[in-house]
């Protein structure tokens, strides 16, 4: 998993948008059991308390949940996952179309656009 | 309160002369255990000396020292694991020569670990430092300080004058000996690179603590990161 | 930990220490067969007699070169070992300055009495092994009378004498080590040139030492000629200096160890 960082937002909230998208993206399926927060920091390269933050704050969302003496695992929740994943989907597509826009673009050449690619 | 309890640090209006120059002015700082703490600042701040007085190397003129309630003496060393900025080992001894130095005085020395770090960097137990390249003597040392069940890990300058991979091995090495009872405090003047690491970072200024914050809180209030706000801090 | 110190002190120390031995046992040897030849039976032949000439002068060099660089040796390693890039190491183990100290001390000081009698060995190596052993073996066979003799020419009982010297000579060592190390330490406060200062410092102590020893004599009103002595009153006053000299070396010795382990301490330089 590629891990990219921005300078100027808290780790621990790229952390979450990160793990999110290898959950959606099904890097980490439904009920996978994840690596631990030092092997997940270890390759992140970040400080293991601010992904543990990140863990537990996708925790308290619902897309993770911990198994006391197993470890943490994705939520078996499919149907949760799929609305997160639209929702994902529809906030690119929404920055896609402003992005256009901007170019100048009319919906119909756009469409037109993503036909021929 | 019980030992562990304790924050690893306290400094409390330390300061600490060099015949006529100031290197601490009253210097107030507490650590807590179990997190990853850069020290930074510009040169001539401060940061080597604070570290050199948490190791016990230095005695303040004046102020209070405690390193997990205990004023810095043997008990603290104990605990307290040191890398300095600079080679500070016999070039003549091999490996196993140093693994069993290390072994033999401190008790909380994982020579096991200490020798799979060694050899999963190539190297062989009879090999002498001097016969190792810069980069990879100062792994040696990083791994040496880092294979100790320490409470506090004091690196002074860890990774400036190494080479990006060398300085992603030490971060790497840093990550994964994580402990929620111990923690490390590294100096360093290149934030950028390791800002991710951190958890925490005090700045330090003409012998004091400027500023003392989390990483995240900085990105969060300031909208810049770290490495940002420094510059605009120490502006020239 | 001190234990543990001075075992890694011996073992730093004893590869240098040994292979010298070596070397000056193998001079030895050589003087001794190239001795040999001078004196065998036959014309003199004056290349010969240069050539075993060269050799006993290179026999007695080194003889005094095992004593030189034994001084050398140990006051660099203690140099090199706390004082220079060493010294974060030493002084951030679970030790005591005095602990550091006390461990270079020891190791020192046996490396002395070792060289000494290294030394002693060679030159006795260089007589006939037969006749030194007959030597010994007269020596051992007559030590009653010898030392009754002794007692009654003298006054003094020959253990006590024998004592009295090992134990200046000890004290003697000790000092003279203690007075390297607090040279070295005050060396150390400045920020360059480190050693130079310190081989100034102990000359300064040196010198110092010396005008105030003659301050004591002339104090106690002693010249250094004294004749009308009888051999017993020789032997007391004797006595007295060797007792004397401990004294005011213990005293110098203490004194060296405190202001060694204060700097050290208190007042670290390490760059």
């Amino acid at each position: 998993m590629k891990w990219a960082f921005t300078t100027d937002r808290p780790i621990y909230a790229q952390l979450i948008e990160q793990m999110t998208f290898a959950v959606v993206s099904g890097e980490y399926r439904a009920g996978d059991k994840l690596p631990s927060v030092r092997d997940l920091a270890q390759e992140a390269a970040v400080n293991p308390n601010t992904m543990q933050k990140a863990l537990a704050e996708m925790e308290r969302q619902g897309m993770l949940y911990t198994q006391r003496t197993a470890g943490r695992y994705v939520t078996e929740d499919v149907a949760m996952i799929q609305q997160i994943k639209t929702k994902l989907a529809e906030q690119q597509v929404a920055d896609f179309l402003a992005q256009m826009g901007k170019i100048g673009l009319t919906k119909d050449e756009i469409i037109a656009l993503i036909q021929q690619s | 309160m019980t030992e562990q309890q304790y924050p690893i640090i306290e400094c409390s209006s330390v300061t600490k002369r060099y015949g006529s120059r100031t290197a601490l002015n009253g210097l107030n700082l507490t650590l807590s255990r179990g997190r990853i703490v850069g020290l930074l600042g510009p040169n001539g701040s401060g940061k080597t000396t604070l570290i050199k007085l948490l190791a016990g190397l230095l005695v303040p003129e004046s102020g209070s020292i405690r390193v997990s309630g205990m004023p810095p003496s043997v008990e603290t060393k104990k605990i307290v694991s040191y890398l300095p900025d600079k080679d500070y080992l016999n070039d003549w001894m091999k490996v196993t020569d140093l693994l069993a130095f290390f072994a033999d005085f401190y008790a909380d020395f994982d020579r096991q670990k200490a020798l799979e770090m060694m050899q999963r960097l190539g190297l062989n137990p009879k090999d002498r430092l001097r016969s190792m390249s810069k980069g990879t003597r100062e792994k040696v040392q990083l791994i040496l300080v880092m294979s100790r069940n320490a409470e506090l890990y004091l690196l002074d300058e860890p990774i400036g004058g190494v080479d990006p991979a060398a300085r992603d091995y030490i971060l790497n090495t840093i990550i994964t000996n994580y402990s929620e009872n111990a923690a490390v405090l590294l100096s360093t003047h290149l934030i950028y690179d390791i800002e991710r690491v951190l958890e925490e970072v005090v700045f330090i200024s003409n012998g004091q603590v400027m500023l003392q914050s989390s990483v995240d809180e900085i990105r969060e209030q300031q909208g810049k990161s770290v490495d940002g706000l420094f510059r605009e801090v120490f502006r020239c | 930990m001190l234990g543990k110190l001075f075992k890694y002190e011996m073992k730093s120390t004893a590869r240098m220490f040994l292979l010298m031995y070596a070397a000056m046992l193998v001079v030895t040897l050589v003087n001794r067969i190239s001795y040999a030849f001078l004196n065998r039976e036959g014309p003199s032949n004056w290349m010969l007699d240069t050539l075993v000439g060269s050799v006993m002068l290179l026999y007695i060099l080194s003889l005094a070169a095992v004593g030189i660089l034994t001084m050398i040796f140990l006051v660099l390693r203690f140099y090199k070992n706390l004082i220079r890039a060493e010294g974060y190491l030493m002084f951030t183990l679970p030790v005591t300055p005095a602990q550091n100290l006390l461990s270079k001390l020891f190791t020192s000081v046996i490396w002395y009495f070792a060289s000494a009698l290294v030394m002693l060995v060679s030159i006795l190596l260089m007589f006939p092994i037969g006749e030194t052993m007959d030597f010994l073996r007269v020596i051992l066979k007559n030590w009653g009378v010898i030392s009754a003799q002794f007692q009654q020419v003298s006054g003094m009982n020959i253990y006590a004498l024998l004592g009295l010297c090992l134990l200046t000579a000890l004290v003697g060592t000790v000092t003279f080590v203690l007075q390297t190390y607090a040279a070295m330490s005050v060396g150390s406060l400045v920020n360059s040139y480190k050693l130079v200062c310190s081989v100034g410092v102990y000359i300064g102590i040196y010198m110092l030492q010396q005008v105030i020893m003659a301050l004591i004599l002339v104090g106690f009103g002693i010249t250094l000629f004294e004749t009308d002595l009888s051999v017993q009153q020789g032997f007391s006053l004797l006595q007295a200096t060797l007792w004397t000299q401990i004294l005011v070396e213990s005293v110098l010795g203490a004194g060296f160890f405190l202001a060694s382990n204060y700097i050290l301490k208190r007042k670290l330089n390490l760059e």
